[in-house]
């Protein structure tokens, strides 16, 4: 209460009633309305049960009554999305509730609203001298980021790799937390980010307490029911917990923010995963990616579907493809590198050609020669899977050449490093190959003398979360080696500049992402990368095809105009070694991959693929599977081993429902908890389906195989 | 079950500052008080409205002194924190008006809508060391001393949905 002298009461009456000549009206305000604002700010103790808000009426009796004809999240949607509310009054006098004191109820809209209008503006909260304190300056474009975040219940935020999208989600969140406007928070992440995430929110958001859900499925229950702000989720964990026919922890109460990070993860709509995320409740849907239309326009409209909520396909919404860029234009937030960090350095890409050390081109004009003989003698037979296989061979050769131990790439990563540490930069080296003889470990070898880390697949959470920090903060390792699978994605890497690509990749976005560790905020120097391409190889061969591939890749995310379909065609691919697709082949089925495979074919083809992921895969006998031909298991980055159990088919028709039954059959009896896949290229019937999904039961046909050969299984 | 916050410390002392704007919109005055903490964040809001009588024995000027005055006091009574300093712009009224008629106990600063930011002190200035001195100071080098005044408008617009307050506010 404010005290106050009432003033020389003869000042406040006008000059005629002081002459007597008007009747005695006075004004008189109504009975004042109070809403009092629960404290929200750091540093108190706050709590976040409903009815955190009260609104303690002074009187109410002359007070018009209102009707709201929509629940009070509807409100305050649209609060931010601006359309008029519907609210209805019976007088011009102020909106509230007739109810009696302290019967007020818990969720108000007016008041929920008013407490919304009240906050500061979000430009003054993201200012570091702001109402808020940020451990950073957040950079203007990260603020409007922020902003978009706070106003819309639903965004695309597709910057560029190494903008800082976490911390505009971070900072986001935390002044919905501030403002009132959101109580729970659901954040779905690849499993070897969750740790990011936590780390990061517990920079940018201290205050917030935030629980990851990863843990063995007995105990995940209750991490579920355990009070917090933030839960950070991995997506595997997700395709687990929620199932549209059991209840889940994960969906009995609607979250009020679900963010998928690297969203990508569901660009498949008909995977477990993508389901599984559209099947939780939630409010505001921002979806986090760095490509969001990584090599074909198709795989946007799953992510859509999440954003807007549709659990029905979205492709025909957009009949056309300016539809869908008019919708993009106003639902994502895209910014590039070039656009908005005019501080970043610059990243300067340099592909250098060598020639192979002499005795490195006789291993390699040999294992060439020798494979093209072998592939032509197949003839007909001969199908892409051999062709990769080739590839693959003659890819490693590139590297080194195991018999007398040269590698110009090596000679020439020597030479530069030697220079570059001399001025006192650091470097990371990218390998899809993680062994010994080509890959990683080979390299570590032959560059001790920078005492080299290394991060791979396959060191556990601990040894990884170490190895990281001890790149960081010890200058004297002058080199990081990096699986491009395991340390391509969710790394903080600035204190190295320059980037050796040992061997290149199919996909440009894997490099760029990779290239992103050291090439984001926060990096002080130039960043240079050197591309390695061994001339008049398999690998120039390539480069070729993969320079046209990005510039389309470009184009689409761009422009998002262009329907890529597969970039490498059966003839692209055949004709890396001179060799015609074979004509009239009698496949199984018309798919180019699959289709000559005989059945152990399969089963190695996916065995390696899946090896190829960080996965330790064990193939049973073939006479006493039990159902299981393979067994892949795989530590994530949180030490939890997660265990397929997979039954490979190779038909001609679709995979009838016994299969499944005995895939389920046989795993109950060895290990309940694994993870249990049918893999087969030729489809699976309605019936199979029906006992797959309930239970779980992973199904990949075709198109789910095919993604194993450039991207990694979820999770 | 409540979870708390993890403390984290803040610049500012717990202190407030309130707010009070009054718009008009003919013969209808609106009145809201704003409490705020040093950092901007609400922590109360009080309103209410008030009509003065037409007429030709009520003169514009006159009445309108009059709501401002009696709107105000109300919403003094009904506000349940008590600020260190109160802050009003011009055009709740002249610095003698304010001083003889609104005549708040508590230090009560009139702000311009300059960017320079002119600064009227109704009575004495706090001193250097005081906590109203120090709050206001705070709030100066936020640039939290006239933007709390739109906060205010968009509430009462939102309270008083049909009386086109936020699009005319001829206060």
């Amino acid at each position: 209460m404010i005290t106050h002298d009432q003033g020389p009461a003869r000042l406040l009456q006008p000059r005629f009633r002081l002459l007597g000549l008007i009747p005695g009206r006075e004004i008189q305000p109504k009975p004042p309305a109070r809403v009092a604002i629960e404290e929200l700010s750091a540093g108190s103790v706050r709590s976040l049960i409903p009815g955190r808000l009260t609104l303690t009426s002074v009187d109410f009796a002359e007070i018009a009554s209102i009707s709201v004809s929509t629940p009070s999240s509807t409100l305050l949607n649209r609060v931010h999305e601006g359309p008029e509310r519907e609210i209805s009054t019976g007088s011009d006098g102020p909106r509230g509730m007739r109810l009696a004191e302290h019967q007020m109820p818990r969720e108000d809209p007016l008041r929920a609203i008013l407490t919304s209008i009240l906050q500061p503006p979000i430009a003054d909260l993201t200012k570091q001298d702001g109402i808020l304190e940020w451990p950073h300056e957040l950079l203007p474009y990260q603020r409007e980021g922020v902003q978009a975040l706070v106003d819309r219940p639903q965004l695309l935020l597709a910057d560029d790799m190494g903008l800082g999208k976490t911390i505009q989600v971070l900072a986001a969140l935390r002044i919905l937390f501030q403002r009132g406007d959101v109580r729970r928070v659901l954040i779905v992440a690849p499993a070897s980010l969750l740790r990011q995430w936590r780390k990061e929110a517990t920079k940018w958001a201290p205050e917030l307490r935030t629980l990851v859900i990863a843990a063995p499925a007995t105990e995940r229950a209750a991490l579920w029911r355990s009070p917090a702000h933030v839960y950070i989720v991995g997506y595997e964990t997700i395709r687990k917990d929620v199932s549209p026919n059991h209840p889940s922890p994960a969906t009995r109460k609607p979250w009020d923010v679900v963010v998928l990070d690297e969203a990508s993860k569901i660009k498949n709509r008909d995977s477990q995963v993508a389901k599984a995320v559209k099947l939780l409740p939630r409010r505001r849907r921002w979806a986090l990616t760095g490509t969001p239309l990584e090599n074909r326009i198709d795989d946007v409209y799953s992510i859509l579907e999440f954003i807007l909520n549709e659990s029905a396909p979205v492709r025909p919404l957009f009949p056309s493809v300016e539809l869908l860029r008019e919708f993009l234009r106003e639902h994502q937030l895209r910014r590039r590198k070039v656009d908005v960090l005019k501080e970043l350095p610059p990243k300067t890409v340099e592909n250098i050609f060598l020639d192979l050390l002499p005795a490195q081109r006789e291993a390699y004009d040999l294992a060439e020669a020798q494979g093209i003989v072998q592939l032509r003698a197949r003839g007909a037979k001969v199908t892409i899977t051999h062709i990769l296989e080739l590839i693959m061979r003659l890819k490693q050769l590139c590297n080194v050449d195991p018999a007398s131990g040269q590698s110009s790439k090596i000679e020439d990563i020597v030479r530069r490093l030697a220079s570059l540490i001399e001025e006192g930069h650091r470097a990371l080296l990218f390998s899809q190959f993680t062994d010994e003889h080509f890959g990683v470990a080979f390299a570590a070898n032959r560059l001790r003398a920078f005492m080299p880390l290394t991060y791979t697949g396959s060191m556990s959470a601990g040894q990884r979360v170490l190895v990281e920090e001890q790149f960081t903060n010890n200058s004297l390792h002058k080199v990081l080696m990096l699986s491009l699978k395991a340390g391509g994605m969710g790394l903080n890497l600035q204190s190295a500049s320059y980037v050796f690509h040992l061997d290149r990749w199919w996909n440009p976005a894997t490099e760029d992402q990779a290239e992103a560790r050291s090439h984001r905020m926060g990096q002080k120097f130039p960043v240079t990368v050197y591309r390695y391409t061994c001339a008049k190889t398999i690998e120039e061969r390539i480069e070729n095809i993969l320079e046209t591939k990005r510039e389309l890749f470009r184009d689409v995310i761009d422009d998002v105009t262009l329907d890529m379909g597969r970039v490498l065609s059966r003839s692209d691919i055949f004709g890396l070694f001179g060799l015609q697709p074979p004509v009239g082949t009698p496949f199984a089925s018309t798919h180019p991959v699959f289709g000559t495979m005989s059945g152990t074919e399969f089963e190695c083809w996916l065995a390696e693929r899946l090896r190829e992921q960080g996965y330790k895969v064990e193939s049973t006998p073939r006479s006493h599977d039990g159902g299981i031909d393979l067994i892949a298991s795989r530590m994530d980055l949180l030490g939890i081993e997660s265990r397929c159990f997979i039954q490979c088919k190779n038909l001609t028709n679709p995979v009838a429902v016994s299969v499944v039954r005995e895939l389920i059959g046989a795993a109950a009896s060895v290990d309940q908890s694994a993870t249990l896949i049918v893999a087969a290229p030729s489809g699976f019937t309605s019936e199979a389906k029906a006992l797959a999904r309930p239970r779980g039961v992973l199904l990949w046909d075709a198109k789910a195989l095919e993604s194993l050969i450039s991207h990694p299984v979820e999770d | 079950m409540p979870i708390p916050y993890r403390p984290v410390p803040r610049p500012a002392a717990s202190t407030h500052a309130a707010y009070l704007h009054v718009v008009a919109n003919g013969r209808l005055f609106y009145g809201g008080l704003l409490i705020s903490d040093a950092l901007g964040q609400p922590v109360e809001f009080v309103h209410t409205s008030a009509a003065t009588p037409s007429g030709v024995l009520w003169p514009e000027d006159e009445a309108r002194e009059i709501a401002h005055c009696r709107l105000a006091h109300s919403l003094f009574d009904a506000c349940q924190k008590t600020p260190a300093v109160l802050i009003a712009s011009e055009s709740i009224g002249s610095a003698k008006f304010c001083r003889e008629q609104l005549a708040p106990s508590i230090p009560f600063a009139l702000v311009g809508e300059s960017p320079t930011l002119d600064v009227t002190w109704i009575g004495q200035a706090p001193s250097g060391s005081s906590a109203a001195s120090v709050l206001f100071e705070e709030l100066k080098r936020r640039n939290l001393t006239a933007e709390p005044f739109d906060r205010v408008v968009a509430a009462l617009a939102e309270v008083y949905p049909h009386t086109g307050l936020g699009k005319n506010d001829n206060s």
